[in-house]
């Protein structure tokens, strides 16, 4: 139950997205927004409120901005990364930590056979260790491996110089009508689509259907089918350029 | 979905995978507009320039909170700008932690696409054509609101106005400018208050 009704909540609308409230109305708007059944758009709509700083003469900062903020950033932990621990501890740490850590590939290759060992893939069928072991495979003759993740999971992304492969490890499950699509983006131009996939059970190695040079994104999206132009937003983007 | 708005998402997709490069393209991208509000609002260069770091680092690391297929990026981001930029202003210390209010800010900038790819055509010229074509107490009090961090109440009590007056002001200055740049969702504007 919240304390205001529909009408009165409506009512702060402007006021609200305008951040004119005090703090007792912010908070009962909130919870309104948050438990109602009712859309709201008009609670929901922040373009026109967007509109006063677009109404202002772009400000240009210092250069030294931006490296400051860079030098920042290259420092300052995101919320979602878990903390360094001070003990080794691999039972703690992602499926991938270690390959974002720089490591040389070789050494990379090697550890995702030891990891593989050691179970961390869970891995309980013969076919799932058939799987790995491809997976294993083509990241030790990979030429340059990326950790990618976003908000559909985690995998990694194989330049094998000639071509080109995802490995789906940690995606979330999709429902039984959705695929996840792969996608080549080229810094300008329309998104190439390379390949669609759902998650299994275990590691699977997606083999993309363009090598990764001349692009300078690769994203997935979710989608009924294979389609030629994305539908959907992004659920996992990597720059290839970084 | 704008070519703009797609491209965000995907920013905010390799900001997610801890892309640093990400991040210097979203400045690149935001960063003179998130200064001219920070700037509006603070009215000291040197103060604005330290909110925008802040504002870019909170988006650093609270990037998991935002869901690229609900959020508007460039929403979320003006707000933390403009959201610290009034609790510097008024010395005030803020009613709740400075990070939640971050996070906070995410559930007023909610994506309304086709409001956000039509506010994505528009000119910096059409939109402050628009707010000039304003009658000037709606727009003293939107820019209050916005710029000055007041409440209504506290627009009341400085234009000189009942509560429910100055609180009509914003709605009608609100739905005007939706209707005339077409962003939909408009408030009705016939709720008896008198401003024309």
């Amino acid at each position: 139950m919240t304390r205001l009704t529909c009408a009165q909540a409506d009512e702060l609308a402007a006021a609200y997205l305008l951040g004119a409230v005090d703090a007792d109305e912010d908070r009962d708007v909130t919870e309104h927004l948050a438990t109602c059944r009712e859309s709201h758009p008009e609670l929901r709509n922040h373009a026109a409120v967007e509109l006063l700083a677009m109404s202002l003469e772009p400000v240009e900062p210092r250069p030294e901005l931006r490296d400051r903020l860079m030098a920042t950033v290259a420092r300052t932990r995101q919320d979602h990364v878990p903390a360094p621990v001070a003990t080794h501890s691999p039972a703690r740490r992602g499926a991938f930590d270690w390959l974002s850590n720089g490591w040389a590939r070789g050494l990379a290759a090697a550890a995702v056979v030891a990891v593989i060992s050691l179970g961390a893939w869970n891995i309980a069928l013969q076919g799932e260790i058939s799987a790995s072991r491809q997976v294993a495979r083509a990241v030790a003759d990979a030429e340059a491996v990326h950790t990618v993740s976003g908000d559909a999971g985690r995998g990694l992304l194989l330049d094998t110089g000639s071509g080109s492969a995802f490995v789906a490890a940690e995606m979330d499950d999709l429902p039984g009508d959705r695929v996840y699509e792969a996608w080549l983006i080229p810094a300008e131009g329309a998104p190439v689509a390379v390949g669609v996939f759902r998650p299994g059970d275990g590691p699977m190695l997606v083999q993309l259907e363009e090598p990764l040079d001349g692009f300078a994104t690769f994203a997935l999206t979710v989608e009924r089918e294979r389609v030629e132009s994305p539908t959907g937003v992004p659920v996992l983007a990597f720059s290839l350029a970084s | 979905m704008t070519d703009a708005r797609h491209h965000d998402l995907l920013l905010a997709q390799r900001i997610r995978s801890g892309d640093r490069d990400a991040l210097g393209e979203l400045y690149d991208r935001y960063a003179s507009v998130a200064l001219a509000t920070a700037l509006r609002v603070v009215a000291d260069r040197q103060l604005a320039e330290d909110l925008v770091h802040d504002s870019f680092v909170a988006v650093w690391q609270k990037i998991d909170r935002f869901d690229a297929s609900r959020g508007n990026f460039r929403s979320w981001l003006l707000t933390i700008v403009r959201n610290r930029g009034i609790d510097r202003l008024r010395g005030r210390r803020p009613s709740i932690e400075i990070g939640v209010a971050d996070e906070q800010a995410l559930l007023r900038t909610s994506s309304n696409p086709t409001a956000d790819d039509a506010l994505r055509s528009l000119s910096g010229l059409q939109v402050r054509e628009a707010i000039t074509r304003l009658p000037d107490e709606q727009r003293q009090a939107i820019e209050l609101a916005y710029f000055e961090g007041r409440t209504y109440r506290e627009i009341a009590e400085l234009t000189g106005v009942p509560q429910g007056t100055a609180n009509g002001r914003l709605r009608l200055a609100l739905g005007k400018l939706r209707e005339s740049l077409r962003l939909g969702d408009g408030a009705p504007l016939a709720d008896g208050i008198n401003d024309r």
